[in-house]
């Protein structure tokens, strides 16, 4: 992932962060500092789930000001500030997609795709590479987001969890799930084009 | 959905992201944020604050004989309470046709007094007295309006667009269903929450009374169902709750998927590990001295005076003689004849050959030359020789050694994640086995033993939005094709997915175009396809085609189109006659 990752936080920095949410309840102007530090990550992630970059622009100010309106419905919950704004992020690029303002686009860098060759245990070819981004373009949308936040975005399980709400075992364990469904599917291929061959 | 994959689309920098950040525009678009007038800033208080105190002790100590008494006003202060509230939107809650969604009705009770309503099903709502509070957790006064609806068989499930798939420890389950229902509340047009403590109980009349159906609600961030226990099945004779056992307690497995796992990353540890050692192993044989060679040919030699900064490895040798390599071509005899004006000597493979090259104006020739040695030379090369040689196979038995016992250690893993896979699968088919006898066995009981006459489903909302009572089933399974879907004359409708009906399950199954091929049916069930064209027309295959399909690998589906522009929910469940 581009940009620098600040998910991990010691417990001290996530309650200092949390002083500044609970000032900020009370003091708009006081969101600034959480508007600073999350900007460039929140549009990240919008920017890598679509094609049109001021579109991008737009929704991830759309983001913060929802995260401001509804601020004092946020409750701390022992993780970084930034998995709320990830699920409001979330919801309005979906939203966006419904609404026909964005197209879904899945942003492959094949350096990243050569991981997840690695992880299938599958030659590196470039037809290989080919095959497999045909294959991530049609996971379900649940299994191509995490595919995409764990190998695209390089981000941890736990993180993955808190954006997804879901525990840091079970993102581990469905992602686990969407590799072995990835062998499956090429060695099926394999299979298949073998019997084509013969 | 529709997807676009770009490939290495060129990134965007830091800078340029920053660049658009503007935090003074957003606190603009904040509902609840007023730009202060000048009158009501800080420093415009401030200073006329001082010049009423200056005017009032002014006042006093002119008027002291007739003291007035000043009555200041207050302004109201300035505050963010106008803030709007926000629903979440739910992504994962797609209504395929907008206006054949199932519609919600509205009930309205007083919060102080709470309520009891029948919904047009029969199912009952029981709402206790100050069950509602704000979005800050204030209790409310006055009427509430609740927006409720419920969905009970497969055409309900698909025109709500609520996705019917549960996750149970990575496996996907989709949701047989005895009920579902949605709600929420609100006062004046906006939403309101359920306070803790004060559940809403719903009574549903049960279309299955079986106990195997548990309580599930939806997240509707992510898309998946949370366990939420097990619903209460009312009977004539007996209020009690019957239990079925949950799926997720059953199907635990994430401690073993978490073994498997870390097992699989002991294995990456360890492959890389025996990829240096064989690197190693490799580079320590190109380390292999080179064993002293005396002289050979005479005719092809020539005497140098080495620099021994220069080639460190010949500098124990007084003197050095070259020969050039037998199958040296460029070599003859002329060479002798010729008053060369200078040689130069480079390494080809370091103490073993090297590249020696003549000079003569222009004129140059090069030759492949090795060193040998003679007399005392000799000697003292094959005794260093030895002494290198022996060192060289001493370390390189062990590195030999090392790489042997990794990749013992790295067949050892490969064995441990083998077995492991092998038991979490009997472990996973154990437990559907299990689980379907389990189900049969109370189904049975309960039917012919039991006698029990279930006449609700009962259970409590602690929180606005989707509940259901469902039963985790596995996708049917008899027959696979490959398969594509197109309209009566053949044209491909290119859908995005196609919902699988049985007859005798009250379950939905989704297939998304990348499982068309992998599309599976139980030939013994009567079956209908339901999907929904570009057009928002509906696509449908009835029972009776899987009657005459014929028995292939890759089979053309062929659809009835209903136009549905004019239909509404009953309409379509009539026409669809499921």
């Amino acid at each position: 992932m581009q940009g620098k990752s600040i998910y991990h936080q010691s417990q001290k920095q996530l309650l200092s962060e949390n002083d500044i949410v609970e000032a900020a309840k009370k003091d708009p102007k006081q969101f600034e500092a959480l508007y600073t530090k999350y900007y460039e990550q929140i549009f990240r992630y919008i920017h890598q789930r679509m094609d049109d970059r001021e579109m991008a622009f737009d929704i991830t100010s759309q983001v913060f000001l929802k995260a401001m309106i509804n601020l004092p419905k946020y409750k701390y919950k022992g993780v970084p500030f930034s998995s709320w704004l990830y699920r409001i992020a979330m919801s309005e690029v979906y939203q966006s997609f419904k609404d026909k303002k964005s197209t879904r686009t899945v942003n492959v860098d094949t350096s990243n795709v050569e991981d997840i060759i690695d992880e299938v245990e599958q030659d590196n070819t470039g037809e290989m590479r080919q095959a497999l981004i045909e294959v991530i373009g049609d996971l379900p949308e649940i299994e191509l987001q995490i595919i995409e936040m764990r190998y695209f975005e390089k981000r941890s399980y736990r993180e993955i969890g808190d954006i997804l709400g879901m525990t840091e075992n079970n993102a581990k364990v469905k992602a686990y799930r969407i590799v072995e469904k990835l062998k499956k599917s090429f060695s099926m291929r394999k299979s298949y084009n073998y019997e084509k061959e013969n | 959905m529709k997807k676009k994959i770009n490939i290495d689309r060129d990134p965007i920098n830091g800078e340029e992201i920053t660049s658009r950040m503007n935090f003074n525009q957003l606190l603009s678009n904040f509902p609840g944020y007023i730009k202060l007038p000048f009158y009501k800033t800080g420093w415009f208080i401030t200073t006329v604050a001082s010049v009423a105190v200056l005017v009032t002790v002014t006042a006093i100590l002119f008027s002291n004989n007739n003291t007035k008494e000043i009555i200041v006003s207050a302004s109201p202060p300035i505050t963010t309470e106008s803030i709007i509230t926000y629903n979440e939107d739910t992504p994962c809650i797609n209504p395929p046709i907008k206006k054949l969604d199932i519609q919600s009705d509205s009930y309205y009770c007083e919060n102080e007094v709470g309520g009891e309503f029948t919904h047009s099903s029969g199912s009952t709502i029981v709402v206790p007295k100050d069950a509602f509070v704000d979005n800050n957790g204030n209790s409310l006064n006055g009427e509430i309006e609740l927006r409720y609806r419920e969905f009970h068989d497969p055409i309900d499930f698909i025109l709500s667009g609520i996705p019917m798939t549960y996750d149970s420890a990575g496996t996907e389950y989709t949701f047989e269903s005895a009920g579902m229902i949605e709600i929420y509340g609100y006062q004046n047009g906006q939403p309101v929450e359920l306070a803790h403590g004060k559940p809403i109980r719903i009574e549903m009349h049960p279309k299955d009374g079986s106990s195997r159906f548990n309580l599930y609600e939806l997240d509707t961030s992510s898309g998946a169902w949370e366990y939420k226990g097990k619903t209460e099945l009312v009977s004539e004779d007996m209020d009690e709750s019957i239990g079925a056992p949950s799926v997720t307690s059953q199907n635990s497995n994430e401690d073993v998927i978490s073994a498997i796992m870390k097992t699989k990353e002991a294995i990456e540890v360890t492959k890389t590990e025996l990829a240096i050692a064989k690197k190693e192993v490799i580079e320590h044989k190109k380390t292999q001295p080179p064993k002293p060679k005396s002289s050979i040919n005479k005719d092809r030699q020539f005497d140098l005076d080495v620099d021994p900064k220069e080639f460190p490895e010949l500098k124990n040798y007084s003197s050095l003689t070259f020969e050039v390599d037998a199958d040296d071509r460029n070599f003859s005899a002329d060479v002798y004849e010729i008053e060369w004006e200078d040689i130069s000597l480079s390494e080809k493979e370091k103490g073993k050959s090297y590249y020696l090259t003549l000079f003569k104006g222009s004129a140059k020739r090069t030759f492949s030359v090795f060193p040998i040695f003679e007399g005392t030379d000799y000697k003292k090369a094959m005794e260093e020789f030895n002494q290198n040689f022996s060192t060289y196979e001493k370390e390189l038995g062990q590195r030999i050694s090392q790489e042997k016992k990794i990749k013992e250690k790295y067949e050892r893993q490969m064995k441990l994640y083998e077995s492991e896979l092998a038991l979490e699968k009997k472990r996973q088919a154990d437990f559907e086995k299990n689980q379907a006898a389990y189900f049969a066995q109370v189904k049975q009981d309960q039917k012919n033993i039991l006698g029990i006459n279930i006449v609700a489903r009962a259970f409590e909302v602690t929180q606005f939005g989707t509940w259901n009572c469902d039963s985790p089933v596995s996708k049917p399974s008899g027959a696979k094709v490959n398969a594509s879907f197109a309209d009566n004359v053949g044209v491909n409708l290119g859908l995005h997915n196609v919902n699988l009906i049985e007859k005798n399950k009250n379950a939905v199954f989704t297939y998304d175009e990348s499982q068309f091929n992998n599309f599976k049916f139980n030939p013994e069930e009567e079956n209908t396809i339901v999907a929904f064209t570009a057009n928002n027309n509906i696509a449908i295959i009835k029972p009776i085609y899987f009657k005459d399909m014929p028995k292939e690998k890759k089979h053309q589906f062929e659809m009835e189109i209903i136009d549905v522009k004019s239909m509404t929910v009953t309409n379509v469940k009539e026409k669809l006659n499921l």
